[in-house]
C-alpha cells in the first residue's frame, strides 16, 4: 500500500504540476483527443504528454517486473468492445478518470463530481454483472 | 509553442505514468478489485486516487490563486457547465468500458510500453471511439456541410498509430521481450499457502522474479487474488513463492524464486 501512495504522489505531481505550470488540465482522454484533432493549434505538447505517459510506464516496468501486466485474459472482442465504450464515454462526458476523477473533483467540479458517482456506479454494476454471469 | 511547454508536458507525462505504473493502476485486476464492492473489494486505487488528488488540489490551489499559471498567459479551465444528461449518458458508458476489463484511459496508454498486443487492441479501439465522438460533435457544431477537417482528422489518427505507436511498441517488445515470453514451460504443483491445497497446472516461468502464466486448464478454485502459493516442479523441485496477481487466466508474480535450489521461505510468512 506503502508504494502504491508514492504512485499516488507521482500521479499529483505530474497533473498539479501541469496546471501550475501550464494552466493545462491533465485529463488523458481530452489530451488524446485534440492531440489527434488536426484543427487544434496546441497539438504538440498534448502528443508530448502522451508520449511521456508511455515512456513512465517503459521507466518502471524494467525496475519492476510486473508492474504492466497489459490487458487482462480476456477474449479480443470484449477488449475491443470495452476500448470502444471507454472512448465513446469519456470522449460525450469530456472526461475520464483522469480529467473528471482526478482534475474535476480536486478544482470541486460538479460536473464531475457527478461524473465520478455515474462512471464509478456503473463499473460497480458491470463488475457485479460480469461476476453474476460468470 | 514553447520548449519549455514541450518540457512540462512530457515530464508531467512521465510522471503520470511512473505513478500509474507504481501505484498498481495499470493493472486491469486492481481496478475491478476496487470495483468489486460486492465481493473481494481491493481499496488501493481509493487510495492512490485520494493521495494524488490531495497533491493535485494543493498545486490547483497555488495556481488559482495566482490566478494565471507560472509559465503561461492563461489557466485553461473548461467551460463550466450544468450537469446534464449528455454528461450522465457518456460517464454511464465509459463506466460500463471501464469495468467490462478495468483499463481506462491513462493506464491504457502507459500499459502500450509493456507491448501486450490486446493493449494495442483497446487503445486503438478507444482512440477510434474518440476522435469518432469529436467528429459528430465537431459536425453537430459546424452544421451537416463539414469541410476536409473530419477526412484530415482521421488521416492523422492513422497516421499517428502506424508512424508513433508501432515503432514504439516494437521498440518496447524488444525491451521487454526478456518479461513477456515465458523461458520455460513447467507441470507445477501450486501449494495454497494458507489452506494447503494443491493442484497441478501449466506454468510458464518469467525470470528470476518475474511472472508466471498459468494455463487455462489450471483449476483457480484453490487461489484467489492476492493468495500466496508455491511452486513445485514436477511434484519434486519447490520452484519457489508466488503471489496470485490476477484473474481469468491466473497470472503470478513470482516473488522469489531461486533456480538452483528451494526457497528457504516465504518472505513475510512463518517457515
Amino acid at each position: 500500500m506503502t508504494t502504491a501512495m508514492f504512485g499516488g504522489v507521482s500521479i499529483g505531481l505530474g497533473a498539479g504540476l501541469l496546471f501550475l505550470l501550464e494552466g493545462r488540465i491533465a485529463g488523458v482522454s481530452g489530451i488524446l483527443a485534440r492531440g489527434l484533432d488536426p484543427t487544434d493549434d496546441a497539438r504538440a505538447w498534448r502528443l508530448l504528454f502522451v508520449a511521456g505517459l508511455v515512456a513512465g510506464g517503459a521507466i518502471v516496468a524494467m525496475l519492476v517486473p510486473g508492474a504492466l501486466p497489459g490487458a487482462p485474459g480476456v477474449s479480443t472482442p470484449r477488449l475491443v468492445a470495452a476500448g470502444a465504450l471507454v472512448g465513446v464515454g469519456s470522449g460525450i462526458a469530456n472526461g475520464c478518470t483522469s480529467g473528471h476523477g482526478l482534475c474535476g473533483v480536486a478544482r470541486g467540479s460538479t460536473r464531475s463530481i457527478a461524473a465520478v458517482a455515474t462512471f464509478m456506479a456503473a463499473g460497480m454494476l458491470t463488475v457485479l454483472a460480469v461476476g453474476v454471469a460468470r | 509553442m514553447s520548449q519549455r511547454t514541450s518540457l512540462v508536458a512530457a515530464g508531467s507525462g512521465v510522471l503520470f505514468g511512473a505513478g500509474l505504473a507504481v501505484s498498481g493502476l495499470t493493472r486491469p485486476e486492481m481496478v475491478q478489485g476496487f470495483l468489486d464492492v460486492t465481493g473481494r473489494w481491493d481499496p488501493t486505487l481509493g487510495v492512490v486516487m485520494a493521495v494524488a488528488a490531495a497533491i493535485n488540489a494543493a498545486l490547483v490551489a497555488v495556481a488559482m490563486r495566482r490566478r494565471r499559471p507560472l509559465c503561461a498567459e492563461t489557466l485553461s479551465l473548461p467551460a463550466t457547465g450544468r450537469v446534464d444528461r449528455r454528461l450522465l449518458a457518456g460517464a454511464a458508458v465509459f463506466g460500463v468500458g471501464w469495468g467490462l476489463v478495468g483499463i481506462c484511459p491513462g493506464p491504457a496508454l502507459t500499459s502500450l510500453a509493456s507491448g501486450d498486443p490486446s493493449v494495442l487492441a483497446f487503445v486503438a479501439a478507444m482512440t477510434a471511439g474518440l476522435v469518432l465522438t469529436r467528429v459528430v460533435a465537431t459536425r453537430a457544431r459546424d452544421g451537416r456541410r463539414t469541410n476536409h477537417k473530419e477526412s484530415a482528422m482521421l488521416a492523422r489518427f492513422f497516421v499517428f498509430a502506424v508512424t508513433i505507436l508501432l515503432p514504439g511498441v516494437a521498440q518496447a517488445v524488444t525491451l521487454a521481450t526478456p518479461l513477456l515470453q515465458g523461458d520455460t514451460a513447467l507441470t507445477c504443483a501450486v501449494t495454497n499457502v494458507g489452506t494447503q491445497e494443491a493442484s497441478l497446472a501449466s506454468v510458464e516461468m518469467f525470470g528470476a522474479t518475474g511472472m508466471a502464466v498459468l494455463a487455462d486448464d489450471y483449476c483457480g478454485a484453490t487461489l484467489g487474488p492476492r493468495q500466496s502459493c508455491q511452486l513445485v516442479e514436477g511434484g519434486t523441485r519447490p520452484l519457489g513463492f508466488c503471489q496470485v496477481t490476477g484473474s481469468g487466466k491466473l497470472r503470478l508474480t513470482i516473488i522469489g524464486y531461486d533456480a538452483a535450489g528451494p526457497m528457504a521461505a516465504l518472505p513475510g510468512t512463518a517457515k
